[in-house]
Parts: C-alpha cells; structure tokens; sequence
C-alpha cells in the first residue's frame, strides 16, 4: 500500500499536466456556451441600437475576419481597406486571417467560436450553410442601416439570397464571357477583328483553330468546353451552357429542380460534340499537360487554347504573365445559338459574399464593416481596378479598367437580364457537384446528354 | 479490508497501475471511444453540423445501398486495394531479397529506395503530378524511348487509379522492404546450410524456408497494407483538391467521398453512416485475417 499512495501526487500532476496541455484546444467549450449567450443577449440590443457606429463609439471593439483572398497584391489591398476602416473608427480594430479552407470556417461556427466576418471567395456554399443556420440574416441590419440594397448590381445581391433574406453583402462580381487570341485567329484564316456571333460559327470556328498530329494527338484546340470547370468559381461550364442555350437549372416559381430541360441537354449535347470530333481521351491528355490556370502554362496564356468562356481576369493575369500574348487578346459577349440571339452575353454571376456567421460576438459591428466596405464607391473602384474584377455597385468613381473595352464586356454583361445566378438551395453544392459529374460522364462517353441529366434531375428531386 | 488474498492485491495492483495508466486512458476515451460512439448515435440521424441531429433510423444505412456514387467509391476502393497490396508486398518482398545479397552499394541501394518513405506525401504527390504529365512530364519522356506513345496518366480515366497506385507504391516500397529486411535477417543460417547440403535449388529454399520463415512478416505487411488501402485518402485529395474524384469520379475512393459528404455536402449524418461501414468492414476483413492466420502463417517457437 504504500508505494500506490506515495505515486498518487505525481500521477496527479502528470494527469494535471495533460489536462494544461489541452485547455489550450479546449477552450472552445466554455466559449461557445459564453458566445451562445451573448448571441442572445447582442441580438437584442443590436435591433435596439439602430446607429451601429454610435452605439460602438466609445466601448472599443475588436473583430476577427477570414477572408479568402488568401495572400498577395489581394490581400494587401483588404488591409488598406480594414487601416482605412480603422481611421475612421478609432475605437474598431480588424484582424484579417486568410482561411481558405470552409471546412474550417464550418467546425468554427459549428463549435459556437466563429470569427465576426466571413469573406468568402463564392456564394456557393451560402445555400447549404444559411439553410443550416449557420449565417445571420442580415435583413433588418440593412433596413436599420439605412443601405439602399438598389445600389448593388441586382444579380450579385441575388447571388447573396436564400429563400428571400439576404445573408451577405456583395463584394467584386465575377463572370464570364468569349475571350480568344486574335494572333490564332488570323493564322487560321479567321479574321480576327469579327468574332463568332453565333454559336454555330464559334463551333466551325473551333475546328479551324484546331490543330492535331496524325496520332490524333492535340497540340492546338479552338474551344474547350469544360475550360476552365471550377477553378474561376463557376459550378461548371455546363451551368452557363444550359443558360445559353435557353435552359436553366431551377424554377423558382415552382420551386422544382429542372436539371433536364430539353435546352439543357442540348447544351451538353453540343459540349460533348467537340469530345467526339477531337476524341475524348486526346481532350483529356490536352487538358492534363496543362499547367495550373493563370500561369503563364495554363491553356490560353501558353497560346494553346484560342477561345475560352472565361472572366476579365484571365486576360489581366496574361498581361502580367505573358504580356506579348496577352497584346492579341480581346473579349467580346459569348455567341447565343442563332435561332435565340437574345441570349447573346449569357454568363453565370457571382460575388465574394461578406458575410456574418451565427454566433459572432459583434453583429453590429462587423456589419458596420461590410456595409463600408461593400457601399463605398472609391473602395469599390479601387479593388475593382487592382483584381480586375468587377465592381458590385452600379455606380462608382471613374477607374481606369472601366474605361477598357474588354472589360466594359464584362460590365455590360452583368448587368443584363442573361446574367444568371446558381440556386441558392439547401444542396446548392451537391447539385453543382453532380451537375459536374453529369457533365463529365458525358464529354467522356460514358453516358449520353439525356441519360446523364435525367439521371440528376432523379438525384436532386430526391433531394429536394 | 479483503476476505481472500489473492483478490485484494489484484485490487492493490489494479489502484496503483490506474494512474498511470490514466493520460492513456483519457486520451482513449475522449479522442477515440467516445467519438466512435456519437458517430454511430449520427449515422442514425439527420445530422448537418450546425443545427440538432434528428432520428431518422436507418434511413442513412438504406440511402447508401440505393446510392450509385456510393458503388462508384466502393468499387474504386477495392480496386487499388485487390492490387495495391500484393505490388506493394511483392515489389518490397523482390527488393529485399535483392538487397538481402552481398551485392555492390548495398547500403546506398537501401538508402536510395527508403528515401521516398520519409518524403511527406503531400509534398511527394505534388511532384508526381510533374511527372505524369502527359506532354511535359518525364515519365512519358522515358516511355517514349521504348516507342510507348503518350499516356494521360491522372487526365484518363482508365489510367488515373493505377497513377495514383504509382505513387502510393514510391512512397511506400521502402517501409515494406525494410521490414522484409528485418524479417530475413531472423532466418536461421543453418537451415538453408541444412537445405544446400540436401540439394535443394535456389527457388526451394526460398519457398521452403524463406517464404514460410517470413510468414508473421507477410502477414503482418499485408494486413497494414489492406487497412491502408480501404482507408486511402492524402494523395487523392492533393491530387484532385480541385475536382474530387476527377476525371469521371474514377478517383473518388471511399474516404474522399465520406469527406465530400460531410463538409462539402453537409451530410454528417450520412457520412457518420459510411464511416461505420468502413469501421466494421476494415474489423471484419482484419478478423477474417486473424482467423486465417493460425492455418497458414507459421511461427517459430509454436509445436
């Protein structure tokens, strides 16, 4: 007996030591019970306090915010933003943290520690996580705020709704259009001043700017229609293809998936079209020899690919990457199907949502943020022209890119009725993903347009 | 304080043995008993991370079966598993016997090939994509030599499976063959002295007395190696961090799509239902291997 008794005080502090050991991960359990009922008790008073910026006036306040812009000449420009913020609230202090991962943005709301404001890079995962709970609507802080929400280009804002409440403000749209190497066009023959006006010339152009070995090897492709899939923050290609061809992928005032349309499995149709001219697996050898999308490897940028459905951003990255190629790049509204030249100029739409996830400690604050950094015309512009990306207000100061032909595409394209929004669903993600899925085994044989899309349609009305 | 002797000093060990076993038994309990448990209560619920899981019985069990992708995954899964295991145990089995001679730069052919083994596979994976590259990369280089035209490598769809196979296997030959190493080192010298005498040829030695002497090695490397296989997740990940599964889904193995579903999908619930399949099938298959392994591993020392 004795010699239990005499280890009992080292075992204690051993076990104690483990304990300290793991506080330091631990510390989110009494947290979140303490930020659970500070929600409760600073929703009430963030209704009450209608001037956000008097209310936090004196008391001084600190906020947290992720963002997803992760390094460089983008996030350089957030800190200007937030010192800019700062000047003018002395009392405010921001702390920007690039967290690009959402699994983790998703465990920290999850686990009632959330930072006080998200910046995410795309609005997709807002359907999931809204319909979850995890954001705050931010409706009656817009009203109290006295923002007028028609300031905002309207499809961007639409991008930020779930079931009719807005969950983010948005901040620098993105979309797509024709971008195409004119130095290509005038090899082939093409001339390079008139780009396809309809789709069926954009196809026949395509097989001009073609060029493959006699092993069917491709060393040069015209158009490629799953370039560059999700890396630019669309859902896929065939998102936009199905707008263009006069489809669509939800019906909002029957609140049905419509994943078959007859318009959509055309546009897949004409997709996989170019996979059984060129041969898939010459397609897929192509794409796979490609370097990392906007580097000077990518498809366009190593002068291999000559028309792509691609944003402004992609011409501004060739110029910094390879500035004499970039010299014959020109952007014009991507080609309808010429029996519906209406939808000439049809892209998805999206924006970087800044949002304010459940549970934040400081709702009010970090809205009086966001609502800066999203309504500010100068701020606006001057992102804008830095990340050449469009401007989410309709209105802004002069920039010099604006005044740029390529990028007035873009502008005018956003601001058209075929600028188009993903659902915004409680499976918005898993509807993009398997959208992808249809798409792939598609283009790749192993499905035909119809079969893969009824397929969806089945998958996601089970879904619903 | 005890009626029988016996008893009460059990119990006196058993006091004193507790605190130290304490920081272990913890850390068991709260970072493995206790979560296995509350995700199996989740694979019984409707459950999304954010708000209250609710029951829904074995609807996420019968929602599996019914799920094509689900097959899609399995299928992957046994696939680089039914070939992944025996490569990596005959690869490293052949290289240890070769290394196991007194041939020249022995230790530097060692070295050389557990090199990849301490490459972190993230990093290792990275450079693969270079060397799959099917215009570009120096594989294809190579094949090209012998005449072989181009391959797309991780692009295929038919291909992309066994390229990622390639790079598990670099990465993981040097581990096997070390313990193959280990394990001819314990081979009694005599016997293959006894065998010489008798006659017996290279090829009878090694399946009379190498192979049968290195059974708990085998054993031990193939169980490693199915366990590794069913549960396969870094280097796809990496590889496909853009596109999970791509090209065609033919690299979505099990795990990725556990993952997808739980945070891309936030379907916790239904995931917290795959990762109990996966939990009891890896039990039943490594089961399975114990109960086998009385009838045809041999250890020396047993009658």
């Amino acid at each position: 007996m004795q010699r239990p008794r005499r280890a009992w005080p080292f075992i204690l502090a051993a076990v104690s030591l483990v304990f300290a050991a793991c506080s330091g991960s631990a510390t989110s359990a009494p947290s979140s019970a303490a930020s659970a009922a500070s929600q409760g008790a600073s929703a009430a008073p963030a209704v009450s306090a209608a001037p956000a910026a008097s209310a936090t006036a004196a008391a001084p306040v600190h906020l947290t915010m992720w963002q997803q812009w992760g390094g460089g000449h983008e996030e350089d420009a957030l800190k200007k933003i937030i010192s800019d913020y700062e000047a003018l609230h002395p009392n405010v202090t921001i702390d920007e943290v690039p967290v690009t991962d959402n699994s983790k943005i998703l465990t920290a709301i999850s686990g009632g520690n959330p930072p006080d404001i998200v910046d995410l890079v795309s609005s997709l995962p807002l359907g999931e996580w809204a319909s979850k709970g995890a954001l705050m609507p931010l409706d009656s802080l817009i009203s109290q705020s006295g923002i007028d929400t028609s300031v905002y280009v309207p499809a961007a804002l639409q991008a930020m709704t779930v079931s009719g409440k807005v969950y983010g403000l948005p901040f620098m749209d993105f979309n797509v259009g024709l971008v195409y190497n004119k130095a290509l066009f005038t090899q082939a023959g093409i001339d390079p001043s008139s780009p396809p006006k309809t789709i069926e010339e954009l196809t026949a152009d395509a097989d001009k700017l073609t060029k493959q070995d006699a092993n069917g090897r491709i060393t040069q492709l015209g158009f490629l229609p799953e370039y560059p899939g999700t890396s630019n923050g669309q859902v896929c290609t065939l998102e936009d293809a199905g707008w263009l061809f006069g489809g669509g992928w939800y019906d909002g005032t029957t609140s049905k998936v419509t994943a078959n349309l007859p318009q959509n499995v055309a546009a897949l149709a004409w997709e996989a079209g170019f996979y059984q001219k060129y041969g898939a697996q010459n397609i897929a050898n192509f794409l796979q020899s490609a370097g990392a999308y906007l580097t000077a490897q990518d498809l366009l940028e190593s002068g291999k690919l000559a028309m792509v459905y691609d944003g402004p951003w992609s011409i501004a990255f060739a110029q910094a990457n390879v500035p004499d190629l970039a010299k014959n790049l020109a952007a014009a509204p991507f080609p309808a199907p010429a029996a519906m030249p209406q939808l000439t100029g049809t892209s998805f739409i999206d924006s970087n949502p800044q949002v304010i996830p459940q549970g934040a400690k400081n709702p009010a604050a970090a809205f009086d943020f966001i609502r800066y950094e999203t309504t500010d015309p100068q701020v606006t512009a001057t992102f804008a022209q830095l990340i050449q990306n469009l401007p989410q207000l309709q209105q802004t100061p002069p920039f010099a890119l604006a005044s740029d032909p390529n990028f007035q595409v873009f502008i005018k394209e956003a601001n058209s009725s075929n600028a188009h929004v993903w659902p915004q669903l409680p499976f918005s993600t898993e509807y993009g993903v398997k959208l992808c899925e249809a798409q792939q085994a598609t283009l790749y044989g192993k499905s035909t347009p119809q079969q893969a899309l009824d397929n969806l349609q089945t998958q996601m009305a089970a879904a619903q | 304080m005890s009626a029988r002797p016996g008893t009460g000093r059990a119990a006196r060990q058993l006091a004193a043995a507790l605190p130290f076993l304490a920081p272990w038994l913890i850390g068991l309990i709260g970072l493995i008993v206790v979560p296995v448990v509350l995700v199996l209560y989740w694979s019984f619920t409707n459950f999304n991370l954010l708000q209250a899981p609710q029951w829904v019985g074995a609807q996420n069990y019968q929602n599996l079966v019914a799920d094509p992708t689900f097959w899609t995954s399995v299928g992957n899964t046994l696939y680089i598993t039914l070939i992944g295991v025996p490569a990596g145990v005959i690869i490293g089995l052949g290289t240890a016997l070769l290394l196991n001679r007194d041939v020249r730069g022995r230790d530097f052919h060692r070295a050389a090939i557990f090199l990849p083994a301490i490459v972190p596979p993230v990093a290792g994976a990275i450079v693969w994509i270079w060397i799959l590259n099917p215009d570009y990369g120096l594989l294809n280089a190579v094949l090209s030599i012998f005449h072989v035209s181009p391959l797309g490598w991780l692009g295929d769809p038919s291909w992309a499976k066994l390229a990622e196979l390639l790079i598990v296997l670099w990465g993981s030959i040097g581990q096997i063959m070390i313990v193959f190493l280990a394990g001819l080192k314990e081979v009694p010298e005599q016997l293959y002295e006894a065998a010489s005498i008798d006659g017996a040829s290279g090829w009878a030695r090694f399946r009379h007395i190498t192979l049968p002497m290195l059974g708990p090695v085998l054993f031990y490397n193939v169980v490693v190696g199915v366990i590794f296989y069913l549960q396969f997740f870094e280097q796809a990940f990496v590889i496909t961090s853009k596109d999970l599964g791509a090209p065609v889904n033919s690299t979505l193995y099990y795990t990725i799509y556990l993952y997808q579903n739980a945070f891309d999908f936030l379907k916790m619930g239904y995931a917290a239902a795959m990762a109990w399949v996966l939990f009891l099938t890896t039990l039943a298959v490594t089961v399975l291997f114990f109960a086998f392994q009385r009838r045809l591993v041999f250890y020396a020392g047993e009658d």
